[in-house]
């Protein structure tokens, strides 16, 4: 073949110095390192029941892809909250990043109909509350951030669970005949 | 996965997310804050991701007929489903961990050779022990 691959087997490899070794050490902690518990991160990835095992190097990977990708999405949904002159990321920022860009396109449909998420009733002309009780939610949540857990998340879901502007009422003419069809 | 297991998959995957704060603060690093269902939204499409990249990766482990999930394998993954930033970074830290890896074997080789050498010096010697008996004994027949 006139053409080959370069074979890698054949780099002789050259021994550094201890120093440089414990140089590459740290910074390869420095770039792995991730605030995602890896216990959490394994336990979801083995709900794949055709993961059988995976070495701790493999997982470390996996929890720093995760809050890689974590702030990704985030960005993107930033993106197209400030297009709205919104300082606050929306669920509707997170589908729009989806249907946007190919790399969470996977997430299509993936984050719809979660058991979790039940909208509450919505009271009508709630319009006005709905704002108001938004902006005093996120200041709450700053002081419980530290008590924030999914037991309690309940509590929170009151305003901010309610649908987006797509999802406004009919008018009342509308309504029935929206009925009817059922 | 089945369809039918992706559902199973779906409902436990609900259960399990990473913890709310962890994301939130994540979030405010890169100065985003968000509605709490959007923090939870984020969450869930984590929990999404990494079970793809587990997919991909378990897809590539078995290509080369293995079956415990790797840094190489988790890496293809990230290639395939073109998450080019997140591969990227994660490149840097597989081709460190290689030279690591690949120092420490040179070490052990080395030392593995330098105890090889001293176990040589060692007969070596006892060699020498012996020339010297046999040199007291003078190769003509003088001394009987």
């Amino acid at each position: 073949m006139a053409w080959r691959k370069k074979s890698k087997k054949n780099v002789p490899i050259v021994p550094i110095s201890e120093e440089e070794v414990d140089a590459i050490e740290e910074k390869v902690q420095d770039l792995v390192k991730t605030q995602l518990p890896l216990g959490r991160v394994k336990k979801i990835v083995r709900l794949n029941p055709d993961v059988e095992m995976l070495n701790a190097e493999a997982l470390q990977m996996m929890a720093k892809s995760a809050e890689l990708f974590i702030k990704e999405l985030s960005n993107a949904a930033n993106q197209n909250a400030l297009t709205e002159k919104r300082k606050a990321i929306q669920p509707k920022d997170i589908d729009k990043a989806i249907k946007k860009m190919w790399e969470f396109a996977f997430l299509e449909d993936a984050l719809d109909g979660w058991p979790k998420m039940q909208p509450k009733k919505r009271k009508p002309n709630s319009i006005q509350d709905e704002t108001v009780a938004e902006e005093t939610i996120v200041e709450e949540e700053e002081q419980e951030e530290e008590h924030d857990d999914d037991d309690v998340a309940e509590e929170d879901e009151l305003p901010e669970t309610v649908p987006e502007d797509d999802d406004q009422p009919p008018p009342q003419s509308m309504k029935d005949s929206f009925a009817e069809q059922f | 996965m089945s369809r039918a297991a992706m559902e199973e998959v779906d409902e436990r995957v609900a259960g399990m997310l990473l913890p709310a704060a962890i994301v939130t603060r994540l979030m405010k690093e890169e100065n985003i804050s968000g509605s709490k269902e959007a923090r939870d939204l984020i969450n869930r499409a984590a929990a999404v991701f990494l079970i793809n990249l587990s997919d991909v990766a378990v897809q590539a482990a078995r290509e080369v007929k293995q079956k415990t999930l790797s840094a190489e394998h988790v890496l293809k993954g990230l290639r395939d489903l073109e998450h080019n930033s997140i591969y990227n970074h994660c490149k840097q830290i597989n081709d460190n961990w290689k030279v690591l890896r690949q120092q420490k074997l040179l070490q052990r080789k080395m030392a593995d050779q330098q105890q090889q050498t001293a176990e040589v010096e060692m007969e070596d010697d006892e060699v020498v022990e012996e020339d010297d008996v046999v040199e007291d004994t003078p190769a003509d027949d003088s001394m009987i």
